[in-house]
């Protein structure tokens, strides 16, 4: 099996399956364009991923790397988002911090599975919640003046949708 | 390290002057500054930020050592060193252009996260602040990749330029060093991802591009990502939070996939298509005001024109059609939103000879009816099935031979599934029925036998079966197999009598709801074994259909009932002469096919007056509001949520009423 290497924005090296890497499309197409084969000894630089999230990153693509390919958005289709499977739900028991991290480097690498399930994780974060419960979750301010606030109680969205 | 310190001198004694001189003028500028700052302070390489961080600790090291004897110039000098090695690195030119003016980290300060503000308030009301202030710095400054780390020492750095803005007063190359410090360390967290990708860190108060989670700030496309996973509810709550989550959770493209996923856009061709969340409300708004017509009863009844000749025998219905098989052998078809009807001919209008029957004769009158989105079928009692299309020609384009030799054969019964009508033959029992589990949309045929449940798949009919039961289907059972592996999944238990009617593809996900011939209406979630509500209903059910809220039955002894899914009371009732065969609702309305038992053959096709009891009726209920509201008058729309009176029948509109 062919290796690749791959470096984090921190120098750190990582030695990883071609089929593996393959499933970051920003790879594939990097090796595509640049003509890439087995002989090359130089590590890939991925200057947006430090070497905590780029092993995560890579945790994932090995334990995910038989998957099939996600099927295509359908727009008319329920977005479910219970349907991480117990590994993934596993491996994104981390901190905040971490898992947005991820979805960065999800989306920088051009993962499609990862970054669906990453967003779906922070989905589920926020469902069921109150405004008020999401700023805590989040750790956002609320910015909007008091006059803001009344006029979004009078005419309260989510009493009115549901 | 001499020439260091001399170049120091100067940058500083630069920087007061500016000071001094310049208060607050040209914002702009300040945009400008700000902007260069962010970027200046980017390393434009990773193997210098070791060498860096080191010196910047040092230099907050010594400089809080110092200040906890309330000196302010070691604090400078100190400051100054660091400021040093900073502009002596990959940023000297813009940073000694640009003096970094202390309006620029008030700036900062303004966009930094809300604990930063309270907890200054107690730190400057502390006397104790400064020792701990030194041991937080000093922990602080320990290089480490853990997130809650760097979260404490961003805090940390902003209380710590709080108490030297206040304390110090004129110590603003401390704030610089702090400003610095935090805009190392945002770098990362990750921020470095947006700046590749050309979002800098613009601060645009009118436009909002990122929005934060956490201490992250995502780029908007990201966030999208995210919340398109919300439901309508999620999203209302969403944009109650803060004015950059609200830019988000109102974005156009989240509403006009909500439109499409709930299929509302056609019905707006007229509304501007620009306000999708509008449109969205609108239809949530028509939904509920449709909901309390349901429950309340109010609506306008009207019967289906009559075909002339003959006697209803079978109605079958989806949202927006009515089919009907009359005696006289001719299918009748309504669009009841286009007004539209058109009459199918049999194949076959002679009657059939049988030497079995009594009287000779087969009258070649619909027994089961039949139809999908394409395709018209109907079953005769003399055996042959008729197939016509729906939007083309009268005539059946296809006609199946039954046959009439087998007496198994002689209740033909046509399902429909979803692309295509097929046969199959259905004889006492009821009880057994496929639930498909959104395993396979195949088409496929259930055929349930004496004994036996049999799945045929459509694209083979005659060859390719699987027969996934062959012991005596128990009478009370509901018995659930997995499509795709032939194997029962579980059996829903509770009924004592015969199931007579069933219902699972119109309710929601895992419920399925039964009549049966205990007179009790059941609704099950196939999860669990037992039912989750139970109806004490009427006798010799002969349908039901369930959504979110509500259930309707009907039976054979007239009547319609239209129950509470959750609270299992009935809301209210409707008698019919004769029994009801078919019912079925859609969102707005509810189509009613009364069948009378009588079916005479014989039948003057100029008889115009036959009662309707024998004749059969179709009746259609409509819920939607604006036909009944037409041309009442403001004082008759009372809602029945008033305490003061009763004022149930209040609705003029209402046809069976007297008032």
């Amino acid at each position: 099996m062919p290796q690749i290497k791959l470096q984090s924005s921190d120098g750190e090296s990582f030695e990883i399956d071609l089929e593996v890497a393959r499933q970051s499309v920003t790879i594939k197409t990097m090796l595509e364009d640049l003509g890439w084969d087995e002989s090359d000894d130089d590590p890939v630089p991925l200057p947006n991923v430090n070497a905590a999230i780029l092993k995560k990153v890579v945790q994932w693509a090995t334990f995910h790397k038989d998957d099939p390919p996600p099927p295509e958005d359908d727009e008319n289709k329920e977005k479910r988002t219970d349907d991480i499977c117990t590994w993934d739900a596993e491996f994104l028991k981390v901190d905040q911090g971490t898992l947005f991290e991820l979805i960065l480097a999800a989306n920088y690498l051009d993962i499609k599975g990862l970054l669906d399930v990453t967003c779906k994780t922070v989905a589920n974060m926020i469902k069921g919640k109150s405004p008020e419960e999401i700023r805590k979750t989040f750790n956002i301010k609320n910015d909007f003046t008091p006059a803001e606030e009344e006029q979004m109680m009078s005419c309260n969205c989510s009493a009115t949708m549901e | 390290m001499a020439t260091q310190s001399d170049d120091l001198e100067e940058f500083r004694k630069s920087w007061k002057k500016e000071l001094e001189n310049q208060h607050f003028e040209n914002d702009r500028n300040w945009q400008q500054a700000e902007r260069d700052s962010g970027t200046s302070s980017q390393p434009t390489s990773r193997s210098e930020l070791p060498t860096k961080i080191t010196k910047n600790s040092t230099g907050l090291n010594k400089e809080s050592d110092l200040l906890t004897v309330q000196t302010k110039h070691p604090a400078f000098r100190e400051s100054n060193s660091y400021t040093c090695t900073v502009a002596s690195g990959s940023c000297v030119n813009k940073a000694t252009q640009q003096y970094y003016p202390f309006r620029i980290v008030g700036n900062l300060l303004d966009e930094s996260s809300p604990c930063y503000k309270n907890e200054n308030k107690k730190r400057s009301l502390d006397p104790n602040f400064s020792s701990l202030d030194h041991k937080k710095v000093k922990k602080s400054t320990k290089f480490e990749k853990s997130n809650d780390l760097k979260k404490k020492r961003l805090k940390d750095i902003f209380t710590f330029k709080e108490r030297v803005n206040k304390e110090v007063g004129e110590c603003f190359l401390d704030q610089f060093i702090a400003d610095l410090y935090k805009n190392f360390i945002k770098e990362t967290v990750g921020t470095q991802e947006k700046q590749d990708k050309g979002l800098n860190c613009k601060v645009s108060r009118d436009e909002i591009n990122e929005i934060p989670f956490f201490e992250i700030k995502l780029a908007r496309e990201i966030a999208i990502k995210i919340f398109q996973y919300l439901d309508i509810r999620d999203l209302c709550s969403c944009s109650q939070v803060s004015r950059s989550w609200r830019s988000l959770a109102e974005d156009e493209l989240l509403w006009c996939s909500i439109c499409h996923r709930k299929g509302y856009e056609e019905s707006f061709h007229t509304v501007d298509r620009a306000n999708w969340k509008m449109i969205v409300r609108n239809h949530v708004e028509t939904k509920r005001r449709l909901d309390l017509n349901w429950r309340n009863r109010i609506g306008k009844v009207t019967q289906l024109e009559h075909i002339q000749g003959g006697y209803l025998c079978a109605v079958t219905s989806d949202g927006e059609t009515v089919v009907a098989g009359y005696t006289n052998g001719q299918v009748k078809m309504w669009d009841i939103e286009d007004q539209d009807q058109c009459i199918f001919n049999p194949s076959n209008t002679a009657l059939i000879i049988d030497e079995g029957e009594e009287s000779g004769t087969i009258s070649n009158f619909i027994t089961h009816i039949a139809l999908s989105s394409t395709l018209v079928a109907a079953a005769y009692k003399h055996g042959n099935v008729d197939i016509w299309r729906r939007l083309e020609g009268t005539d059946p384009i296809q006609t199946i031979r039954v046959g009439l030799n087998n007496n198994n054969n002689r209740n033909n019964h046509v399902y429909k599934d979803n692309k295509d009508i097929l046969l199959a033959t259905h004889l006492e029992i009821h009880s057994a029925k496929i639930y498909g589990d959104g395993i396979s949309f195949d088409p496929m045929v259930t055929i349930a036998t004496e004994n036996a449940v049999k799945l045929y798949k459509s694209d083979h009919p005659s060859s390719q079966m699987i027969d996934i039961h062959s012991h005596l289907v128990n009478w009370g059972y509901i018995k659930i197999y997995d499509v795709s592996s032939n194997k029962l999944k579980s059996t829903l238990l509770g009924s004592t009598w015969i199931v007579t009617c069933m219902n699972t593809h119109d309710s929601p996900t895992n419920m399925v709801v039964t009549g049966s011939g205990d007179r009790k209406i059941r609704v099950y979630d196939i999860r669990m074994n037992h039912p989750v509500v139970t109806y004490a209903g009427l006798h010799s059910l002969t349908s039901v259909q369930m959504d979110e809220w509500k259930v309707v039955s009907s039976g054979d002894d007239g009547f319609v009932c239209v129950w509470d899914q959750r609270m299992a009371t009935k809301l209210w009732d409707w008698h019919n002469s004769s029994p009801v065969k078919h019912c079925r609702f859609s969102e707005r309305r509810l189509i009613v096919g009364n069948v009378p038992t009588v079916k005479s053959q014989v039948l003057d096709e100029f008889e115009t007056h036959i009662p309707k009891r024998l004749r059969g009726t179709i009746s259609v209920y409509d819920f939607t509001v604006d036909q009944l509201t037409e041309g009442v008058p403001e004082e008759c729309l009372s809602t029945y949520d008033q305490p003061e009176a009763y004022n149930y029948n209040i609705r003029l509109a209402m046809p069976y009423d007297n008032i």
